[in-house]
């Protein structure tokens, strides 16, 4: 794969490009947020029944 | 507007502009111009992931159509919040690691440049069309009020948005968004409570929730499958999913925000607060337009709320029929309003009906004196309700949200219009080595021509209907198509360069097919069959044809 930053790198057709300045590198924190995903789906879940029995309610 | 209300409005926006200018800071080099040197908070992230998606249009034309129809808009963003837990466990930390300026950068990589070049340009014209569209909703709203013509108002919300979005770049919009998100809540819940007491004067709650129920107005929810339908439980979570899928995994506008983050995780926060928050906000809103519809059950409203029209037609050859509607629709308000406070749900029906027959007899009369054949008032409901029924000084923060949310929205837009041309066209294919200032200097550029461009949309799409049915039509047209090439880039390594690019033109057809020759299917369901037939043609064709030196078979990101 090619790689922005640092040195010049080849394209298609032999074109070359400089990069761009590039910034610092964050940190890539990356942890597992599956009881986050579950609230999210539970939390609608809820939302669209307390909406169906609104509308029957009042319907 | 009483003057104070033009002060609330004018140093809202003096304080928009100043600060969005003032937080261009670091951006002297294009990491800072356009991804904000990758530093912005998740929940500052988060909020400008809202904003843009939720522009002036979402004020104006939800609360309108909620006053109309009722809650069923809702049903829209059933599929938002699944999309945005799929998209950060793919896309989010797949585009973060790739260190790219655009989601069609990746593409490159992954196919070739026919593929990224396609992408990015179908990207650039329905955006730069949609973003017309949302300027064009405050500027009606404002053109009512002021009496000024719509290029001058086109142009007095346009002109602030260039400035500060092309001198601050990223930094300026997504700060902005902050509090362009404030405002927005803050006005809406003040409209809110502003419409309840107006209500309680005359009805309890539970009474006023009972007639607005009784039209129907309250049902959020239709489990009905019909492809015709547009707003229903389905066409919101399958069709909803994919739109959604598409404009915030695969969309410039929106990736470019979450780019902006420290982090993979603070992107995804960043996401995953739009999936908690959109829909109970979206609730807010379109109750404020029911609200609406009962609060001038005992306030008597204007038979049509486009009164600019109103004053033409009453002058014009039609007028004494004009006049003798108002009368008649004036005296059946009376009715209405009586039965609704008796609680006499046959009497409140039958009136309503009436009422609604009424107003379609003068929208008959408005189109046939003016010629226009697209009149409708609905995006003028709210505004008209800010302007004559609010308190001195809501009047105008709610004014003030319109105008920070058309900016704040479209500023998004163009910072992305503008890193899309500069990274996917100027740099890939015109000028590909030259120094950071002049990449700087000419994405300047490119910011303001893309505001100029919108400017001039934003005059011609005045007039099309419901304002925010014309954005997401617009978007629907490409979105789904978009986010099947992203599919067959990351979901799998069969997928070849000839497929993508033919799936992708493939998808774009089909949709065009199915708009023109099957109308009756609603443009929700354009984003799940574009993407349908990328992913099926796509597929077909990499399997006969063989893979080029050039391409990259492997879908994992770089570290």
């Amino acid at each position: 794969m090619e790689r922005r930053g640092g040195r010049a790198r080849p394209l298609e057709g032999g074109a070359v490009t400089q990069p761009l300045a590039t910034s610092h590198q964050p940190p890539e924190s990356d942890t597992p947020m599956t009881a986050t995903y579950v609230r999210v789906l539970v939390f609608e879940a809820a939302i669209l029944a307390a909406l169906w029995f609104f509308g029957r309610m009042f319907s | 507007m009483r003057p104070f209300d033009w002060i609330v409005v004018v140093a809202y926006i003096g304080w928009v502009v100043v600060d969005g200018l003032r937080r261009s800071k670091g951006t002297d080099k294009v990491d800072g111009y356009f991804l904000a040197n990758r530093s912005l908070p998740w929940w500052a992230v988060g909020l400008s992931v809202m904003a843009t998606q939720m522009s002036a249009v979402t004020i104006v034309g939800t609360t309108g159509q909620a006053y109309l129809t009722g809650l069923r808009f809702v049903q829209f963003y059933f599929g938002l919040p699944l999309a945005m837990v799929i998209l950060s466990l793919t896309v989010v930390p797949f585009f973060t690691r790739a260190r790219v300026y655009t989601a069609y950068e990746y593409l490159e990589r992954r196919f070739d440049v026919r593929v990224r070049s396609l992408a990015s340009f179908l990207f650039l014209i329905s955006r730069a069309a949609a973003l017309g569209v949302t300027l064009a909703a405050p500027s009606v709203v404002m053109s009512a009020i002021l009496g000024w013509t719509l290029p001058v108002t086109v142009l007095t919300i346009c002109i602030p948005m260039i400035i500060y979005t092309t001198i601050g770049g990223v930094q300026a919009v997504a700060w902005t968004d902050v509090k362009q998100m404030f405002i927005v809540v803050f006005g809406m819940s003040a409209a809110a409570v502003v419409l309840v007491y107006g209500i309680l004067q005359h009805v309890s709650f539970g009474q006023a929730l009972h007639l607005a129920g009784a039209t129907g107005r309250l049902n959020a929810i239709d489990f009905r499958f019909n492809l015709s339908e547009t707003y229903t439980f389905w066409s919101g979570m399958l069709g909803g999913l994919f739109l959604m899928l598409s404009y915030f995994g695969c969309d410039q506008s929106q990736v470019q925000r979450y780019l902006t983050a420290k982090s993979i995780d603070e992107a995804r926060h960043s996401l995953l607060m739009s999936a908690f928050v959109k829909i109970p906000l979206q609730l807010l809103i379109l109750s404020c337009g029911v609200l609406v519809f009962v609060f001038y059950l005992f306030q008597a409203p204007p038979m049509l709320f486009n009164r600019v029209h109103d004053t033409e037609v009453a002058a014009g050859p039609r007028g004494a029929e004009y006049a003798a509607l108002q009368q008649t629709f004036d005296a059946e308000i009376a009715t209405r309003g009586g039965a609704a406070t008796r609680n006499d749900r046959e009497a409140f029906l039958a009136s309503d009906a009436r009422v609604k027959a009424i107003r379609a007899k003068a929208v008959g009369v408005v189109k046939q004196t003016t010629g226009d054949e697209g009149y409708n008032d609905v995006n003028y409901v709210f505004p008209t309700f800010i302007t004559t029924r609010m308190p001195i000084g809501l009047v105008g923060i709610m004014i003030a949200a319109i105008f920070a949310a058309a900016m704040s929205a479209s500023g998004g837009e163009l910072n992305a219009l503008a890193t899309a041309t500069i990274i996917d066209f100027y740099r890939r294919h015109f000028v590909k080595v030259a120094s950071d200032t002049h990449y700087l200097m000419v994405s300047k550029l490119a910011t303001g021509f893309w505001g100029l461009f919108a400017c001039f949309v934003a005059m011609r799409a005045a007039n099309q209907g419901s304002l925010i049915e014309v954005v997401n039509r617009y978007g629907s047209y490409v979105y789904g198509s978009l986010l099947g090439v992203f599919i067959l880039a990351i979901l799998t390594t069969r997928a070849t360069a000839r497929g993508a690019f033919w799936g992708l033109v493939a998808g774009i057809i089909a949709v065009f097919a199915v708009s023109a020759e099957l109308p009756w299917i609603t443009y929700l369901w354009y984003n799940l069959i574009g993407a349908v037939v990328v992913v099926v043609v796509g597929m077909a064709i990499s399997t006969v044809s063989p893979r080029r030196n050039s391409e990259h078979s492997v879908t994992s990101s770089h570290s």
